[in-house]
């Protein structure tokens, strides 16, 4: 029970993320910008066909998902501190928000937990 | 008998002299009105930048208010747009705002929209009492100038642009929602930094005017006795729809130290010179009422 629970949680987390990546890119694809739209879905579908094909590689699509998007939050934090320090621009301060940091953080936990757990085969 | 005659023509002279008096100051009162609001000069006001979403919004309800107390019915754009490129899009959320706008429907029914723009926000840190509420202080002024008029052949399409400090989203978006909507546009007037004239020569900048608006504008100038330095690019909203095909044109005033800085405020914005921007713009859009007339 404690197991299927820990297994659950960073489940959960990855369904989410993905879920969430998936959001942006429809949100875009409706602005006429597709290219969000088309790495997330690129991204959903590697990750569904790993877990069709084995254990084995769907945990290696996790992990590959995990480096992802710690990479992207890295980026965006990197951005942030750019926009706070250099690129006084209205618009990009409007992206420093406490929904934008707790999406950041969010992902950051995602990317630990898939990282953290280990392959059950 | 001629001293009476000369009493009543001087009297007449005097009352009319004083009622346009009353009347300019009336409106530069009004329109200083509105940049104090708009740059936190007025104490009471909020507004001490226009930049971030919340004082975007805070100002775009601004001149709501103003409008529909000046008893005219308002519409707002409430937009989305992407990023300048993809890799952008990946990262940052889509930029939104909203572009508020009036209609002053022609008095004889007419197909054609003239449309005058101005934007709202400013860049962080600035008052943005020259860049832009002058303009929007423009816009107000001509708006009440036409409304008084009996006749008018073209509807004025008056749009107080969200985000032209951002690449000028606003505008970009409301021209692409004109091309949508097949909206049969005569063409755009654009204002920005409107209240700023550095060596107080009083001359009127004209951006990239397309052939009839020169004419019209060079034709109005000459008529008020005011000079026109034209000039080609496009720097600000008209931007936006000069690239969208329409007949555009930009009308300011000089560039002043103070742009972009700290210290556009209202203590540096020429009033009078906003006042002979407002007489320009507000007779020029006559004369293109009188034209479609005359066409008819």
């Amino acid at each position: 029970m404690k197991n299927s629970t820990l297994h659950v949680i960073p489940s959960l987390f990855f369904v989410v993320s993905l879920l969430l990546f998936l959001y942006k890119g429809v949100e875009f694809a409706l602005l006429d910008s597709y290219v969000p739209l088309i790495i997330s879905v690129c991204f959903a579908s590697y990750v569904l066909v790993s877990k069709l094909r084995s254990a084995r590689s769907f945990h290696v699509a996790k992990k590959v998902w995990a480096y992802t998007i710690i990479s992207w939050c890295v980026v965006r934090i990197i951005l942030a501190i750019l926009i706070v320090t250099t690129l006084n621009e209205a618009y990009l301060l409007d992206q420093i928000s406490w929904a934008n940091l707790a999406l950041t953080l969010f992902l950051l936990m995602t990317a630990y937990l898939l990282l953290k757990t280990k392959n059950r085969t | 008998m001629h001293e009476k005659l000369f009493i009543t023509f001087i009297t007449s002279g005097l009352f009319a002299l004083s009622f346009l008096c009353q009347a300019t100051e009336t409106e530069m009162t009004y329109q200083q009105t509105i940049v104090s609001d708009m740059s936190g000069h007025r104490k009471e006001s909020p507004l001490l930048s226009r930049s971030t979403k919340l004082e975007r919004q805070l100002t775009a309800t601004y001149i709501e208010n103003k409008l529909i107390k000046a008893g005219f019915s308002v519409n707002k754009h409430e937009y989305r747009y992407r990023n300048v490129n993809a890799i952008l899009d990946l990262l940052l959320s889509p930029h939104s705002g909203t572009n508020v706008y009036t209609t002053l429907v022609a008095t004889q029914a007419s197909e054609h929209t003239v449309i005058i723009g101005a934007h709202y926000d400013s860049v962080p840190d600035s008052p943005g009492a020259g860049d832009n509420a002058a303009g929007v202080a423009l816009l107000f002024g001509v708006l009440n100038r036409l409304k008084d008029i009996e006749n008018r052949s073209v509807n004025y399409l008056f749009v107080f642009f969200d985000q032209e400090e951002d690449d000028e989203i606003g505008s970009k978006v409301f021209s692409e929602k004109l091309i949508r909507e097949k909206m049969k546009v005569h063409s755009v007037h654009v204002s920005d930094i409107s209240a700023w004239d550095n060596n107080k020569d009083r001359i009127i900048s004209i951006q990239s005017p397309a052939p009839y608006l020169e004419d019209l504008y060079v034709r109005t100038a000459d008529e008020l006795s005011i000079t026109l330095d034209i000039f080609g690019g496009a720097s600000s909203d008209n931007k936006s729809f000069l690239l969208a095909g329409f007949n555009t044109v930009g009308v300011f005033g000089d560039v002043s130290e103070h742009h972009h800085k700290p210290t556009d405020t209202y203590e540096n914005v020429d009033f009078v010179f906003l006042t002979l921007m407002t007489d320009l713009v507000s007779t020029a859009l006559v004369k293109i009422s009188e034209d479609i007339a005359n066409e008819k």
